[in-house]
C-alpha cells in the first residue's frame, strides 16, 4: 500500500509537486503517468525519504519510509537508471545492496538469473548497455523480495520483448499482491503495464481510474486489417456496429477486438491485423494534460 | 554491522582504493630510502631513527583523506548514493558506518607505509652499523603513523560528508592542508614572533598541525604532539563529522 497526501515539495521558485494525492492499492500495478517535468520522479523519491516533502505526507506500508524496519527487504526501488559505480562488477553491486540490507547473498544469484544478466554479473558496469542497466537496477530493487516496488521509468531503455517481459514480471509480482507502482511518461507503455492509473501534470493530480476507464473515455477503438473489408463492414453494420475505411485495406471501429475478431470468425472473413489504436491512448493522455504541460 | 561489512565490500570492489593504497606504500618506500640515504636517520639528529622513519612514513598522509573523500563522495558522485539510503534510511548512521570503515582504511595505510619504510631503512641502518631500529621505540612510531593516517581518512570522509562533491572536497582538502595553513603559519608568525618569541598561538592548533603533530617532531608548528595532538586531531574530526552529517541529512541526494 501507498499513499500520498497533499504532498507538496518546492525547489526554490519551482513547485514540483503541488497537493498530490493518490494511492496506490496491493495486488495492483498502478501506472504513474505524467509529461517530463510534470513532478513523478520528485513524489517517488519523497515516498522513499530520499528527499523532504515541504508539506503533505507520502508513505508506504502506512508509515513514513526513513520509519520502516528493514526497508531493504519490503520496498524495493529503481529512482535512477544509472546508480551504479562503473568500476564494479554487476554481482559486487548487488552484494552491497544485499549486505547493507541484510539479504541473504544467495538471492543476489536468483535474481541475475531472474533478470536474464548472469552472463554479464562478472563484468565491469562500465560495459553495460542502458537497457543492461536498467535489468541491473530492476534486479537491485527485488533482491528483498519486498511487498512493494517503487520504480521510476523501470521501460527506459528497454527493446519491445523487454517491455514485454517486465509487463508479465511486474503483473506476476501483482498477482502475488504485491503494491506495484511503475511510472512513465509513455501512455502506450502504461496501457501495457499497469491496473490502475494515476495522470499528473505540473505536480497536481489530473485523475486516478482503471486504465480500461481512461481508455475508454477517449473513445478507444480497434484496426482491423483485411483482404475482404466490404464484406466485414456490411457484417458490422448488421450487428449494429459502425465502421470507418482506414489506410487501402483496413477499418477503424469503436467495438472491442474479441467483438469484431468473434464476428469475423463466424461470416468465414480472413483478417490479416486486429489490434487496440494505440494512436488514441496518446489522444487521450494530450486531452487530459492538455495546457498543463510545456513542449520540450 | 550490516553496514559496515557493506561498506568494505564497496571499498574493496572498486580499483581506486588499491591505487592510493599502493601509491602510499610506494612513496612511503621512496622517502624512507631518500631519508635514510641523506642522513635523516643519522645519530646526532634530534629524532631518533625510529621516530624520524615514523615521520617519513606520515608525510603522505593525504592520500588516506582522499581515500576517506572517495569513500563518500562517490556515492554521490556515482549515485549510489540513493541506493545506500533506500537500504539505510537514516543517513547519519551511513555517515557513521563510513567513519569506521575510513579509520580502519586509514589505519591500513599507516601500517602498510610503516612496514615499507621500516623495510627499506633497516638494511641501510644495518650497513652503517646505527643502533637496530627493532625495539620500543619503533612500536611506538608505528601507532602513531597508523594513528595518525586513520584520522586522516576520517576528516577526509567528514570533509566528502560535508561538501558530497568529490572534486571540490579533493581541491579544499588539497589547498587547506598545502595552502591555507601555509599561509596562516606565515602570517601568524610576523604578528607574533615579536611578542611571544616562538611560540605561535595559532598554527600548532590547526587540522593539519595537529595530525603532524601526532607522529610529532621536532617543527616549530609541532607544540602540541603525541596524545595531546591526537585529541585535538580527534575533536577536529568529530567537529567535521557532525557538520558532515548534518550536511547529509539535510541535503537531498
Amino acid at each position: 500500500m501507498i499513499e500520498v497526501e497533499s504532498l507538496t515539495k518546492r525547489f526554490g521558485k519551482v513547485l514540483a509537486v503541488d497537493g498530490l494525492s493518490f494511492r496506490a492499492e496491493p495486488g495492483k500495478v498502478t501506472g504513474f503517468l505524467g509529461p517530463n517535468g510534470a513532478g513523478k520522479t520528485t513524489t517517488l523519491r519523497a515516498l522513499v525519504s530520499l528527499l523532504h516533502p515541504t508539506s503533505g505526507t507520502a508513505t508506504v506500508l502506512g508509515r513514513r519510509y526513513v520509519e520502516l524496519e528493514n526497508p531493504g527487504q519490503r520496498v524495493g526501488a529503481i529512482l535512477e537508471v544509472n546508480a551504479f559505480h562503473p568500476g564494479r562488477s554487476g554481482r559486487n553491486h548487488l552484494r552491497t545492496l544485499a549486505l547493507a540490507s541484510g539479504i541473504d547473498q544467495s538471492r543476489v544469484d536468483t535474481v541475475l538469473a531472474l533478470v536474464d544478466l548472469s552472463a554479464a554479473a562478472n563484468r565491469r558496469v562500465k560495459g553495460y548497455s542502458l537497457g543492461m542497466k536498467q535489468r541491473l537496477a530492476l534486479a537491485g530493487a527485488l533482491l528483498g523480495e519486498p511487498e512493494v516496488l517503487i520504480l521510476d521509468e523501470p521501460a527506459n531503455g528497454l527493446d519491445p520483448q523487454g517491455i514485454r517481459w517486465l509487463r508479465d514480471l511486474l503483473k506476476r509480482l501483482a498477482d502475488q499482491g504485491r503494491t506495484v507502482l511503475v511510472s512513465s511518461h509513455v501512455l502506450s507503455e502504461m496501457a501495457l503495464l499497469a491496473d490502475d492509473v494515476v495522470i499528473i501534470a505540473k505536480g497536481r493530480s489530473i485523475t486516478q481510474a482503471p486504465i480500461e476507464t481512461i481508455l475508454a473515455s477517449g473513445g478507444r477503438g480497434t484496426r482491423v486489417r483485411t483482404p475482404q473489408r466490404g464484406a466485414l463492414a456490411a457484417a458490422l453494420k448488421r450487428e449494429g456496429i459502425e465502421s470507418t475505411p482506414f489506410e487501402d485495406d483496413a477499418l477503424v471501429s469503436s467495438a472491442e477486438a474479441p467483438r469484431i475478431g468473434e464476428l469475423a470468425a463466424r461470416e468465414g472473413i480472413v483478417l490479416h491485423e486486429l489490434s487496440a489504436v494505440a494512436e488514441s491512448l496518446e489522444d487521450v493522455f494530450l486531452q487530459l494534460t492538455e495546457g498543463e504541460s510545456t513542449p520540450s | 554491522m550490516r553496514l559496515l561489512a557493506s561498506e568494505f565490500l564497496k571499498l574493496r570492489t572498486t580499483r581506486t582504493p588499491w591505487v592510493l593504497f599502493g601509491i602510499a606504500v610506494a612513496i612511503s618506500g621512496l622517502i624512507a630510502a631518500g631519508f635514510a640515504g641523506f642522513g635523516g636517520l643519522d645519530a646526532e639528529n634530534e629524532d631518533t631513527p625510529a621516530l624520524a622513519l615514523a615521520q617519513a612514513a606520515s608525510f603522505f598522509g593525504i592520500l588516506a583523506t582522499v581515500a576517506g573523500i572517495l569513500l563518500v563522495t562517490n556515492e554521490y558522485r556515482h549515485g549510489t548514493v540513493m541506493t545506500t539510503f533506500l537500504g539505510e534510511p537514516r543517513r547519519e548512521r551511513v555517515l557513521g558506518a563510513k567513519l569506521v570503515v575510513a579509520l580502519l582504511t586509514g589505519a591500513a595505510f599507516g601500517l602498510a607505509a610503516m612496514a615499507v619504510s621500516t623495510l627499506v631503512a633497516a638494511p641501510w641502518l644495518a650497513a652503517r652499523g646505527e643502533p637496530s631500529l627493532l625495539g620500543g621505540e619503533l612500536l611506538e612510531g608505528s601507532g602513531r603513523v597508523v594513528l595518525a593516517y586513520a584520522l586522516s581518512a576520517a576528516l577526509g570522509a567528514a570533509v566528502g560528508a560535508i561538501l558530497q562533491n568529490q572534486v571540490g572536497a579533493i581541491i579544499a582538502v588539497f589547498v587547506w592542508f598545502l595552502v591555507v595553513e601555509s599561509i596562516i603559519s606565515v602570517l601568524s608568525g610576523l604578528i607574533f614572533a615579536d611578542d611571544l618569541g616562538d611560540r605561535d598561538p595559532i598554527t600548532p592548533y590547526l587540522p593539519g598541525s595537529a595530525l603532524g603533530g601526532v607522529v610529532g617532531g621536532e617543527g616549530n608548528e609541532f607544540l602540541l604532539r603525541g596524545g595531546w595532538a591526537a585529541l585535538l586531531a580527534l575533536a577536529y574530526v568529530a567537529g567535521l563529522s557532525l557538520l558532515g552529517a548534518l550536511s547529509m541529512t539535510r541535503r537531498d541526494p
